[in-house]
């Protein structure tokens, strides 16, 4: 019943938002793509009392935003770290060979940012609004031949802050923050796995024990869970339709419930952009 | 803006890695006195039949914390972590190391003792007609009996295979009776066999319920959840003889205990593992993984048979001579059941 509620909010937000935006005129339009190197540091109690840290090449993303009276933006990421406290190794199950692999960690991510740039001048401006995003992570734990599933995710809403800056004619730097409020997270149990956990996944359907995971989450709020994407950027305009860009990501979780969980994922991404 | 620059400069400067660090939680050391309190920490904290299987964690504390100290190599460590973890006998602790058997706190899984009296390829080839059916690698096994209107099934582990187990129903729904296999069976997600179970129940039957650890005090549990299996398809009513071993592990003894709700179902063979809770695992500071049962597991009639198995109906162990020869006398004694 809250999870219903709180998904109506949300449409009934998103719902008024989008209509101010139907009313805009102008139509500025970009679509990214994304890509870069990333690092990995990450302790989830509920699965080891160790942090997990790796580097992955696996970092990519998909933008579209749009520029006028109001500022939009779709972004969709996707990254995949495979951390490991040694190197893999051989063991053996009664003699025959078997090798111990890394977890394998595999993030998406779906943000809607919608704002209104509320001061501009000569060379800058700041953009402030509401987002709406989603944190999804499918996390597979390896302990040598045992497999362990495991969930995180966030469906927040929260604001935003973006500053903008132009150097010269073709150049831009910018940051911008994220900070969602209040959210919808689920959670593996508190340790690994519980009686609601398997009936979660009994329907033997990706789909029903997603769906079923959601709806075994409940509100959260900073006092429980706090979590934030900074990023600072650099843009470059080759001509009118084209632009390359640079920028750094870092995107943090803390999250107490059930048990301690922090993550810093920083990345490094190259963009090229399409302007219509 | 020249306010905007410089708050770039500081957001940016602000991101330093060594200051992130000092928010984790501090990870257990390396050495090998810190792993072997992580280790015993760990299951003081997280492992829940100690009781059932009348193991007292503190005691054991007493026993091997003395013999580890700085100088404590590699090979000894195991050795001793393994000692302790063989107190527990259970089917579902192990300790994995690099260039090591897994070691298995079961004494029957670690020596494999009787692991060679059972052998699928002589019910395949002694005692079923030509037209049986075998999954991937042999996940599961169907067929008739030979001269016998009997139905014979096997499963390999708990999980999509079970869904043989309709196309079995059907194909074979003239026989008298049938037999499902659950030897060796190496368990896996129970939840398949609940599901794929509805046709040999008429009702909903309570099963069995569980409860898993949900903190660090050692009264720290989740509510009971009870399990049922409940009426799906066309309701088979036939005489069904339920066949297991020592082997019969985890899921494939939760599939037991929902067979044995049905009044139609006699079980035949030796008692199971008795390994019934969840199973989880974990790594140590070495990078060396065990595993570890979190949760409390109580049959419909009340007991907890965590360390002691399911007893069969009719106990019956197969004599590797005869086994050698062609004869599984566990089978024979479950056909001559049926007839």
């Amino acid at each position: 019943m809250h999870m219903k509620r709180f998904f109506l909010l949300v449409f009934l937000i998103m719902g008024l938002l989008l209509s101010s935006v139907a009313q805009e005129n102008e139509k500025r339009n970009s679509f990214s793509l994304l890509w870069g190197p990333g690092t990995l540091a990450r302790q989830d109690m509920i699965f080891s009392p160790f942090v997990h840290s790796a580097h992955s090449l696996f970092n990519a993303g998909l933008a579209y935003t749009r520029q006028a009276g109001m500022f939009q933006q779709i972004q969709i990421r996707y990254s995949g770290y495979a951390p490991m406290l040694t190197e893999p190794y051989e063991f053996l199950v009664y003699d025959e060979v078997k090798t111990a692999q890394p977890h394998l960690f595999t993030f998406i991510d779906l943000d809607y940012l919608l704002g209104k740039t509320v001061k501009s001048m000569d060379r800058s401006r700041v953009t402030v609004g509401g987002l709406l995003t989603s944190d999804i992570q499918a996390l597979n734990y390896v302990y040598g031949r045992l497999g362990y599933f495991g969930y995180y995710a966030a469906l927040g809403l929260g604001g935003f802050i973006q500053l903008d800056h132009r150097i010269g004619e073709k150049n831009r730097v910018g940051t911008s923050l994220q900070f969602p409020l209040i959210s919808w997270s689920a959670r593996s149990p508190y340790l690994v796995n519980d009686d609601e956990f398997i009936e979660n996944i009994a329907s033997h359907s990706g789909v029903k024990t997603f769906l079923s995971f959601l709806q075994d989450g409940k509100p959260e709020t900073w006092d429980h869970l706090q979590y934030f994407d900074l990023r600072v950027y650099y843009r470059y305009l080759i001509n009118q339709r084209w632009q390359l860009g640079v920028a750094y990501l870092l995107e943090f979780i803390h999250f107490s419930n059930p048990r301690n969980l922090i993550s810093f994922k920083n990345t490094l991404t190259i963009s090229a952009t399409l302007k219509f | 803006m020249r306010k905007t620059l410089p708050f770039i400069l500081i957001t940016s400067v602000s991101i330093s890695f060594p200051g992130c660090e000092s928010l984790f939680r501090e990870q257990p050391a390396t050495d090998p006195e810190a792993i072997f309190e992580d280790m015993w920490t760990t299951f003081y904290e997280e492992y829940a039949p100690f009781e059932e299987r009348n193991v007292d964690w503190e005691a054991q504390y007493e026993s091997f914390r003395p013999m580890i100290d700085d100088g404590t190599t590699d090979d000894e460590l195991f050795d001793i972590l393994s000692q302790m973890l063989a107190t527990l006998d259970d089917g579902h602790v192990s300790l994995t190391a690099p260039g090591r058997n897994v070691f298995f706190s079961n004494r029957i899984r670690q020596y494999r003792i009787d692991d060679e009296l059972f052998d699928l390829s002589v019910v395949r080839d002694r005692y079923l007609d030509s037209g049986y059916r075998e999954g991937d690698q042999q996940s599961y096994l169907y067929g008739k009996v030979r001269n016998r209107d009997i139905g014979y099934i096997f499963f390999d582990y708990v999980g999509p295979n079970f869904s043989a187990l309709n196309d079995f129903l059907d194909e074979y729904s003239l026989m008298e009776g049938f037999i499902i296999d659950l030897r060796h069976n190496q368990g896996g997600d129970f939840t398949y066999c609940f599901s794929e179970i509805g046709r040999l129940t008429a009702e909903k039957r309570f099963v069995f319920r569980s409860k898993t650890k949900n903190g660090k005090e050692a009264d720290d549990y989740t509510d009971w959840h009870e399990w049922h299996i409940e009426p799906a398809g066309n309701f088979v009513d036939k005489p069904l003889v339920v066949l297991t071993d020592r082997y019969t592990i985890s899921a494939g003894e939760r599939s037991v205990m929902a067979l044995i709700t049905l009044p139609s179902v006699t079980t035949v063979g030796d008692t199971t593992s008795g390994a019934h809770g969840t199973m989880i695992g974990r790594e140590l500071a070495n990078g060396w993984f065990y595993s570890l049962v979190p949760q409390k597991v109580e049959l419909f009639d009340g007991n907890s048979y965590e360390g002691i198995g399911l007893a069969p109906d009719i106990f019956v162990k197969n004599q590797l001579d005869e086994l050698l020869g062609g004869t599984d006398r566990v089978l024979e004694t479950a056909i001559e059941a049926l007839l």
